[in-house]
């Protein structure tokens, strides 16, 4: 049957509603059965009341003779009559307050009792002359009240019954199973199957609760419908633009990284991973700290104020950070912050230039420009010094032969003689300067190319070369065992040092034999605790004051006008080591302390691997 | 004109030149022109202030004898030219002495530094004989006969 599979498959609603049902109708039987039941005790009582009330009127007078007249056996004949009668059980009769008889049995169930008075009339007078005593049972009664009970239950059960299943019966056709269809779509009703109909069977024409309800459920499932089509679309949507996002970001040169607000990596591009040796894998759910340097501690500090107050930050304003790779190397990097603000929080992009090569260039570009202006600053200074130092020879020249001519004039043969001198000796100068400037102009243009050189035998061979001065001057030369193997061209160096050894007996003390050291040894660099290798000359000459410790390797810059050359010396020194890219100074505590000229030349690079 | 004296006092030249062929031909172009009566050779900048300092080797030089005319080369060994003369024209002493530059070098820069540091004149040695001895003869008489100097304790 339907409505028991319609009990026994549904909800707790029927469960309840057939409860409810039999419960009252439990209830109602019990209650119509009980007043029936008390209407029929009612009325057995008052039958019983109405026959004790009769007895009275029937037989008080009787009995009231019979015992005027003492009369026993007529009394007894009476009493028997009444106890003939139904319910009637026990009956006693006083004269006075004396039993004269009793008659039956007392009741041994519930009784009902009734006393009244005997009168016999005397002399047109009523006089009281006794009193009955009638004991009616209740025994038939509640047996009749049993019996009825049965009956009045069952067949009140019967009749409330009946209307409680045709109720529950009109509640299942007119209600419940509209409404269990009705659940059974709703139920249905999930974002996978929206094609269901939904029909009810039921033939009214007339709309009402039921057919709203249904309505409702398929305009609700039309909507669903609706939306789930608009949500696919809307994914399609998300989807195509995701794959155009993650297109654009993976095509980018430049490394780009999106962050939560709690500094956690959520997505990093292709450009990024190959920038730092990580991969994407490696990266998700990682601190942005991962990528930065430890040295860079307030890191997280920063990015958290970041968070609290973002802003766009663009890419370019010159603030350069270190970036860490997996190997933990460091990397120059330019940032750019974008805060991404999200419905439920906020997120950073952020985009990443390895600015290394841009650095290196940057660099070169700034060394090349620091080379250029110090060229310029050099050429300049040389076509000065040039022009001015070939001038003066040629002014000599014409000023003297214009003197000689007037002093051929006077005849002053002395003067004549010394013009003639004057006059050689700037031509000599004049050639001198010359073989000079030429000398200095090949080194840079004429240099042989580096190689690992033993500059023992490089100082040997200078000194060899000024054999002469050395012997006529006295000087005793020491230089250091083990000298170095060095990287350089060898016949310029060697040229540094011949200028070096014969500068040094050049400026040699006047009491003094000149005492000349030659040798290596480290010293500590300037502003850092790293050393290097600088190579020395050593004299004990007449020194040079501080001030003029730059100016001695100018060209043609001479300390006195005393000695003979012209000033090239040291500026050929310093213009080949300058060649080999490295420094060249003198160090003296001046006039009369001897003065040391150290210089430096770079470690041979070694060669890469790649 | 015989000699040169103003205020009473001989007229002194300061000649600061390396080159001693140059500083012969200006000491005889000012012989033979007969304009000054004194003139100290200094062959370095380091000297010629020393020289005006008075101390060194030049201690014992009274001091009325500072030069009335500081004629001065720009390229000089220890202290260069433009050194000399930037101290001179700092020195409350020495500073209104006439200086003037004479040198090779016609050189924008050396022109424009000169005058910077107030050189009160600045002469390139001409090449031509002729006309040097006419700059020496024309630069005596300008700035010992013609112009007045301010009177110097």
């Amino acid at each position: 049957m339907k409505i028991l599979s319609f009990y026994k498959k549904s909800s707790n609603l029927s469960r309840l509603f057939v409860l409810y049902i039999v419960l009252a109708s439990t209830f109602i039987t019990i209650l119509t059965s009980a007043f029936q039941l008390y209407d029929i005790y009612k009325n057995d009582i008052s039958g019983i009341q109405k026959r004790l009330n009769e007895i009275q009127d029937s037989y008080s007078s009787n009995i009231a003779s019979r015992v005027w007249v003492a009369n026993i056996k007529e009394l007894e004949i009476a009493l028997n009559g009444i106890l003939r009668l139904p319910d009637i059980e026990y009956i006693e009769v006083f004269e006075g307050d004396e039993l004269i008889i009793k008659k039956g049995s007392f009741p041994l169930s519930d009784s009902i009792v009734k006393d009244f008075s005997l009168f016999h009339n005397f002399n047109k007078k009523s006089e009281k002359i006794g009193r009955v005593h009638v004991v009616a049972s209740l025994s038939s009664t509640y047996q009749h009240l049993i019996d009825q009970a049965i009956t009045i239950i069952v067949s009140n059960g019967i009749k409330t019954f009946l209307v409680s299943g045709f109720i529950i019966f009109l509640f299942y056709w007119l209600v419940a199973r509209h409404l269990v269809t009705l659940a059974n779509f709703a139920k249905t009703l999930n974002l996978d199957a929206l094609d269901n109909t939904l029909i009810l069977n039921r033939n009214t024409h007339k709309e009402d609760e039921l057919d709203h309800l249904a309505n409702t459920l398929l305009r609700l499932q039309a909507r669903l419908r609706k939306s789930v089509i608009s949500l696919e679309e809307s994914k399609i949507t998300l989807a195509n633009s995701e794959a155009k996002f993650r297109g654009a970001i993976e095509s980018a040169v430049n490394g780009i990284l999106i962050i939560n607000q709690y500094g956690i990596i959520t997505m990093a591009n292709d450009a990024l991973c190959d920038m730092t040796a990580y991969s994407e894998k490696e990266l998700m759910g990682e601190k942005i700290e991962i990528l930065v340097p430890d040295s860079f501690t307030n890191h997280e500090k920063l990015r958290n104020a970041y968070v609290n107050k973002p802003t766009r930050r663009s890419m370019g304003l010159g603030e350069v950070f270190s970036a860490k790779r997996k190997d933990g190397s460091q990397f120059p990097v330019e940032v750019s912050l974008t805060p991404i603000e999200l419905e439920d929080g906020m997120m950073v992009s952020a985009m990443i230039q390895d600015v290394t090569v841009r650095h290196q260039i940057e660099e070169e570009r700034i060394e090349l420009l620091e080379s250029l202006t110090q060229k310029n600053e050099e050429l300049e200074r040389f076509t000065y010094t040039v022009s001015h130092d070939l001038k003066s020879p040629l002014v000599t020249i014409t000023g003297f032969i214009g003197l000689l001519k007037k002093d051929i004039k006077s005849g002053n043969e002395k003067r004549i003689e010394s013009d003639f001198a004057r006059i050689s000796d700037a031509a000599n100068t004049m050639q001198d300067l010359l073989h000079d400037l030429l000398e200095l102009s090949r080194i840079g243009r004429q240099m042989s190319p580096n190689k690992d050189s033993d500059l023992n035998s490089i100082v040997n061979d200078a000194i060899e070369l000024l054999h002469a001065k050395i012997k006529s001057n006295k000087a005793h030369i020491v230089v250091e065992p083990d000298l170095p193997i060095i990287y350089c061209d060898e016949n310029r160096i060697k040229e540094v040092y011949q200028n070096l050894i014969e500068n040094a007996i050049k400026y040699k003390s006047e009491n003094e034999k000149p005492e000349i050291t030659i040798g290596v040894k480290d010293e500590k660099k300037n502003n850092s605790n790293k050393t290097e290798r600088v190579f020395f000359v050593k004299d004990n000459g007449i020194g040079i004051e501080p001030r003029y410790h730059s100016k001695v390797f100018g060209l043609f810059e001479r300390m006195s006008t005393e000695k003979e050359g012209t000033g090239i010396g040291l500026a050929i020194v310093k213009r080949v080591v300058d060649v080999h890219k490295g420094r060249v100074w003198v160090e003296s505590e001046g006039l009369g302390k001897g003065s040391i000229f150290k210089f430096v030349l770079p470690e041979k690079r070694k060669k890469s691997k790649k | 004109m015989e000699t040169n004296v103003q205020n009473g006092q001989p007229l002194k030249i300061l000649l600061v030149e390396d080159n001693d062929a140059h500083a012969e031909m200006v000491m005889r172009s000012f012989e033979d022109n007969r304009i000054a009566n004194e003139i100290t050779h200094v062959d370095d900048g380091e000297k010629a202030l020393s020289y005006l300092h008075r101390r060194g080797e030049y201690e014992n030089e009274s001091n009325n004898s500072l030069p009335d005319l500081i004629l001065l080369d720009l390229r000089l060994p220890k202290v260069d030219g433009l050194q000399v003369l930037k101290e001179v024209k700092s020195a409350e002493k020495l500073k209104s002495i006439p200086v003037v530059i004479l040198t090779t070098s016609n050189a924008d820069m050396d022109v424009a530094k000169a005058y910077k540091f107030h050189a009160n004149s600045y002469l390139v040695k001409p090449i031509d004989f002729d006309d040097f001895t006419k700059m020496m003869d024309e630069l005596g008489y300008y700035w010992l006969a013609w112009n007045h100097k301010p009177f110097l304790e």
